[in-house]
């Protein structure tokens, strides 16, 4: 990008994109999929969903059950809408969605601390070529970019703060960082003061690209593009401000997602990926039960199970899942091993994620583990096996796609792993 | 009141971890549910608690035993919701009778009233049951909570049943007509931590003459998790507060069984980080316990009838850890429950 060229969202958006964008949010703004919606709706461009719980949760209590095994806890495991795979008894809702999604129980990964985990789980744990390498989302906002909708690339809907998060662009740049809805809020200031014209904002905004242009001039150039990225996206975002305006939602989605926290932050996520975004991190915290694990799972997990089958109802409902690439996943298991404190600690060795939508098979699950849950029978696959079958499922072929680090072409994904095939639709 | 210090005797190992733990009337069997599926029996007339032959069928956990007054029965239950009545004395006990699914899902009580007549049960589907324990009949179910009940109690009048669910509810019902008379406020007992649930009435039990209750499990902290395990103690006339007895910092988890000794305090156990655990004996108004051991993670306490011997089902040490921990054959270890006997002066 030329440094001295207008930075404004209006030069960069073409017209087509514009009218892409404002197609999606009169869907977002009903919440509701009407043939024409959803006739264009399948015409999107691919997406994905990254439910994120941080921690660990636990594959026994989840997606690889062991059911009267030394290690399997007091859970039974329950039939699925796909014969032959049963999960553990939380996941009722779920269970019944198992034909739209798969299940990967192979996953052998090599970090068992929270320091390092999420960070080498969520950057796809590359070879080390001293560099610090791009979240998934990062990734993802670099290689396919924003969708017609114009709307931010990455954007992540989380507890707590919210804040343009930079860091996870790693070498990529800060312009590739997520923009962070805390709580699921819009970024503070998005929303024009009703005191404040469109015709006094305008010309504020000229003053600031003014400024900015000038600001620029000596200074890095990825950090002020990154300054005016954001200031361009949120502009961006202002045209789909419907997206948070809660007195849209039907109460029966609000029901069906759930009122607690996951709940209200999945359907603001649905609502993101609706109106066009690339990629919608939802985060949940605190997975990471040493303690009272079972009693743990058994209050935390329905909330998840509801939301998250919520979540893949809409967007079959929608003609949406074809195209939306959905990952909900862990930094590790848990350990087979109950500690004295009921228990379980972390646990790289063998577990599982859940996975479904545009490019990837359903109804099945891929790998296994022995009898007792301790380890992989079989192929293990580490996450760099999910990063390039993740790319593949978008129509990136990660084997030739490379990253161009000032120069320095670098992998998108680990060198010596390669996507799973019985995965790929 | 004189001080009365138990004295630690004897640990015995058994080879899987155990949930439950209690003495039969008689003092002369002990029974451990276990995280096997299996109901161990142990000779407590021997010295080193000679192992019977287990009672199988359960599935996942047993979570909840509960001897019959007349010492022939025992009531089983397992976190499948299987409850099963074993003629306990026989040499090799087949099943009396087995309601298999008495709950949906974990079965997380049980209880017998004083008069043999009655069984109650609890769970994580939210319902009270009462079954006759001559046959297993079930007799009437409350299912007021709308939430996991946790634990069930028996008033010792025969007339009442408590029942404590994970949000600090205790309801008390009419067994005669299952009625919900009154609830009882432990919602200090509970917290909520992001989509964390976190407490609720573990254990609850009555005083001999049914003046007090007891419900144990930790005090929780809004936003933050659990503030340290205790025991709220309630005049059973008024349904009020009478103290709350705090036995340890946050970390240390909950108290999950509990009994009144006859001179008036409370003998119980209480478990938190892996290793971390103890048995104490407090007197309800006290600042601290008079008596506390460490033990690693002790979840069952078994008091034998006449109150000479007392038995903690624990964990052993080094339970815990991330990553691969393996054996000296490279094997993948579990853990097991050590029992520790204390004599009682």
């Amino acid at each position: 990008m030329n440094d001295n060229s207008c930075n404004s969202r209006e030069h960069r958006l073409s017209r087509r994109q514009w009218l892409g964008g404002a197609v999606a949010a009169g869907a977002a703004g009903l919440g509701l999929a009407t043939p024409a919606v959803a006739e264009q709706m399948k015409k999107k461009e691919k997406q994905v969903l990254f439910v994120w719980l941080d921690g660990g949760i636990s594959q026994l209590e989840s997606w690889d059950p062991k059911p009267n095994t030394q290690f399997g806890g007091p859970f039974r495991a329950i039939p699925t809408s796909v014969p032959g795979i049963h999960v553990s008894e939380l996941w009722p809702k779920t269970a019944k969605l198992m034909h739209h999604l798969a299940l990967v129980r192979s996953m052998c990964t090599k970090d068992n601390s929270h320091s390092a985990g999420v960070a080498r789980i969520q950057r796809g744990d590359p070879k080390n070529r001293g560099v610090t390498y791009p979240y998934f989302g990062s990734a993802v906002a670099k290689i396919l970019g924003p969708t017609e909708s114009g709307l931010p690339p990455y954007v992540w809907v989380k507890p707590y703060n919210g804040g343009f998060v930079y860091q996870d662009a790693g070498f990529l740049g800060p312009k590739y960082g997520a923009l962070a809805l805390g709580d699921g809020k819009p970024p503070e200031g998005l929303i024009r003061p009703a005191n404040l014209s469109a015709e006094d904002d305008a010309v504020r905004n000229d003053l600031r690209n003014l400024l900015d242009r000038r600001y620029a001039e000596k200074r890095n150039k990825e950090w002020t593009e990154a300054n005016s990225f954001v200031f361009d996206m949120a502009a961006q975002m202002q045209k789909h401000k419907a997206i948070f305006d809660s007195s849209t939602v039907p109460a029966k989605d609000i029901e069906r997602y759930g009122t607690n926290e996951f709940g209200r932050h999945m359907l603001v996520g649905r609502r993101l990926l609706e109106a066009g975004v690339r990629f919608v991190k939802v985060n949940s915290y605190h997975w990471d039960y040493h303690g009272d694990n079972f009693n743990g799972h058994r209050g935390a997990v329905p909330k998840v199970d509801r939301a998250f089958s919520a979540m893949i109802e809409d967007l079959v409902a929608r003609g949406m899942l074809d195209n939306v690439l959905v990952v909900m996943m862990s930094e590790f298991g848990r350990t087979p091993r109950i500690n004295g404190d009921s228990g379980r600690d972390h646990w790289p060795e063998a577990w599982s994620v859940i996975m479904g939508g545009g490019g990837l098979k359903h109804g099945i699950a891929v790998g296994k583990t022995n009898d007792t849950g301790t380890w992989v029978s079989g192929d293990e696959h580490d996450i760099g096996h999910l990063f390039h079958t993740w790319f593949a499922a978008l129509g990136v072929n990660s084997k030739r796609v490379k990253y161009n680090n000032a120069g320095q072409p670098l992998p998108i994904a680990h060198d010596d792993c390669k996507a799973i095939k019985e995965l790929l639709a | 009141m004189k001080t009365t210090a138990p004295k630690q005797v004897k640990v015995v190992n058994l080879d899987r971890q155990m949930c439950a733990v209690r003495f039969s009337p008689d003092g002369k069997l002990l029974v451990a549910g276990g995280q096997d599926a299996s109901v161990r029996r142990l000779d407590a007339t021997t010295a080193d608690l000679k192992a019977l032959s287990p009672l199988t069928g359960h599935s996942g956990w047993v979570t909840a035993l509960a001897f019959h007054p007349d010492g022939k029965r025992l009531l089983s239950a397992d976190s499948w919701g299987r409850l099963t009545c074993w003629p306990i004395t026989e040499a090799a006990p087949k099943p009396a009778w087995t309601i298999e699914q008495a709950h949906d899902g974990w079965l997380r009580s049980g209880a017998i009233s004083a008069d043999g007549q009655t069984a109650a049960t609890c769970g994580a589907d939210g319902m009270v049951r009462l079954w006759s324990c001559a046959d297993g009949k079930k007799i009437r179910q409350m299912k007021d909570h709308g939430c996991e009940v946790y634990s069930v109690a028996f008033h010792p009048d025969g007339k009442s049943l408590v029942s404590g669910d994970c949000k600090g509810v205790i309801k008390q019902w009419d067994i005669g007509t299952g009625k919900s008379v009154r609830e009882i406020d432990a919602r200090s007992m509970y917290a909520v931590m992001a989509l964390q649930e976190l407490g609720g009435a573990r254990f609850m039990t009555f005083d001999a003459k049914g003046t007090a209750l007891a419900v144990a499990g930790a005090l929780g902290a809004a936003g933050k998790g659990t503030a340290g395990p205790c025991v709220m103690l309630f005049d059973w006339a008024s349904g009020k507060t009478t103290h709350t007895v705090k036995l340890g910092a946050p970390l240390e988890g909950y108290v999950y069984d509990l009994s009144f000794h006859p001179d008036g305090f409370l003998m119980g156990v209480l478990s938190g980080q892996p290793g971390q655990g103890k048995l104490f004996f407090a007197r309800p108004g006290e600042a601290a316990p008079f008596f506390q051991t460490p033990l690693p993670n002790p979840h069952g306490l078994a008091v034998q009838p006449g109150f000479k011997r007392l038995i903690v089902t624990a964990t052993n040490a080094g339970s815990n850890g991330n990553g691969r921990p393996l054996g000296k054959n490279k094997e993948y270890p579990g853990n097991f429950s050590p029992l520790y006997v204390f004599d009682l002066p």
